[in-house]
């Protein structure tokens, strides 16, 4: 272990035979958890779970999907609102959207903590998700797009 | 020991080590405060929309309330700030990779995970496994080189595997669909949206993309300093370029490949000197420390 021979004056810092054998065992054992996580994971197994950001194929010829939320506010009124007012990304929204779908109680629990994170503000009286649909033909934009509101919720008055 | 085996050690100075450290832990400070601030939010958002990771449902994790995430963000934010001082590397270093994970696993668990941290994950883990490391410290660490090596692997795997995902999750007919248009659609900024007129460029794009991610294993044929430097300046490159197009940015993985710099060359050169005490804890946790002299400060040079 010594690197006392000619030339080597430099010193080495060096790892006992123990420690590096239990490092490579580490190693072994985070390939083969990360390779899985890769062929047979998803998501959920973060952080070994696969790399897929933008791995899934659009088609050519179909949609672009762009969700976002509006609110009709109880003097009436409709806007727009960001998705990080109600604590979630826009991609957490698209992530839960069938959750929120076939849920109602869920989406109340979103107009709800909206509401509670802004008690200055007059309270929802329809909260709505929206996708905006953008129509590709060859991989280019036609210029078409549609909006389809893919959830919804009313409060019952 | 074998070759491969060898590879894993190569020596580095332990003076990367306590730049890294610095870089990596005032990083988590940018990323909790700054570029990643969505996650204190999770603290007030809908508890119905949570959905446990695997590692989660393994083990007893509780679900994020706002006091836990509240004092997560301050035990993580506490500790990278004592850990960026170098002060008890192993301990601190510790604390900040358990709770920037436990971090992680409240961030991730609201339908959507990104795929920017692995090789940031494997840096926090792997730093407090050196002991002390002093600025400007040239002895040449086998436990430093395990990490730079490590995080190396990491990187490249970030890049390949997502290439096996493509094929995975897209099909080997990937390259000719319209994933970036779609992501230039929702995202591009006014650099790129001329790209969307310009008919079979994006497609043309998606077809050195994977490419190269295909070949990334190649990556860690590099082995000097001088190649890992350019390599690490052209990945860091392209990130900048898609964050200058549509808007996303891999900076926990930017960190990690920060790795590949000889951060050991700035500086002056501090003379080699072991503190009282320092060589007797490195030797109890198995650190072999030889005690030569220096006359190969040309030679390192």
């Amino acid at each position: 272990m010594r690197s006392g021979a000619a030339g080597a004056d430099v010193e080495v810092v060096r790892l006992s035979p123990g420690s590096r054998t239990m490092r490579l065992v580490v190693v072994a054992v985070a390939l083969v958890l990360t390779a899985a996580g890769s062929f047979w994971g998803n998501d959920v197994d973060f952080p070994f779970g696969p790399f897929r950001m933008y791995s899934t194929r659009n088609d050519p010829n179909g949609e672009v999907r762009s969700l976002r939320v509006e609110i009709v506010d109880q003097t009436g009124d409709r806007r727009r609102v960001g998705s990080h007012e109600m604590g979630l990304r826009r991609a957490e929204f698209e992530g839960s959207i069938i959750m929120l779908r076939t849920d109602p109680e869920l989406m109340e629990e979103v107009a709800r903590t909206w509401e509670a994170r802004h008690p200055d503000q007059p309270g929802i009286a329809t909260l709505e998700m929206i996708e905006r649909r953008y129509q590709l033909r060859d991989g280019r934009e036609t210029g078409e797009w549609r909006d389809q509101v893919v959830a919804r919720w009313e409060r019952a008055s | 020991m074998s070759r491969l085996a060898e590879w894993w050690f190569r020596p580095v100075a332990l003076g990367r080590i306590a730049v890294l450290r610095v870089i990596t832990y005032l990083f988590i400070l940018v990323d909790v405060f700054l570029t990643t601030s969505w996650v204190a939010e999770k603290s007030l958002a809908p508890h119905g929309l949570y959905r446990p990771l695997t590692i989660a449902q393994v083990l007893p994790l509780p679900t994020p309330t706002q006091t836990y995430v509240t004092a997560l963000q301050w035990v993580l934010v506490g500790a990278a700030v004592v850990a960026a001082t170098g002060w008890r590397p192993r301990i601190t270093g510790s604390v900040v990779a358990v709770s920037y994970l436990l971090w992680m696993l409240v961030a991730m668990s609201y339908g959507k995970v990104d795929h920017d941290r692995y090789a940031f994950l494997v840096l926090l883990a792997l730093l407090p496994t050196v002991g002390a490391a002093r600025l400007g410290d040239r002895r040449p660490s086998e436990a430093a080189g395990f990490v730079v090596q490590a995080v190396f692997v990491a990187v490249m795997l970030t890049y390949f595997l997502a290439a096996v995902a493509k094929v995975r999750f897209g099909g080997w007919d990937w390259v000719t669909g319209a994933t970036l248009t779609r992501a230039v659609i929702r995202r591009g900024t006014g650099l790129v949206r001329w790209t969307l007129d310009v008919p079979g460029f994006l497609v043309g794009v998606q077809w050195v993309m994977f490419v190269a991610e295909a070949l990334a294993p190649l990556m860690l044929l590099a082995r000097s300093d001088r190649a890992r430097s350019i390599l690490a300046a052209a990945l860091i490159g392209f990130h900048v370029m898609t964050f200058a197009t549509i808007g996303i940015v891999f900076l926990p993985h930017c960190v990690a490949i920060l790795v590949l710099f000889p951060w050991e060359r700035l500086g002056r050169r501090t003379p080699v000197q072991s503190g009282p005490g320092e060589g007797d804890r490195d030797r109890a946790e198995g650190v072999d420390v030889e005690r030569h002299e220096v006359t190969a400060d040309i030679q390192a040079g």
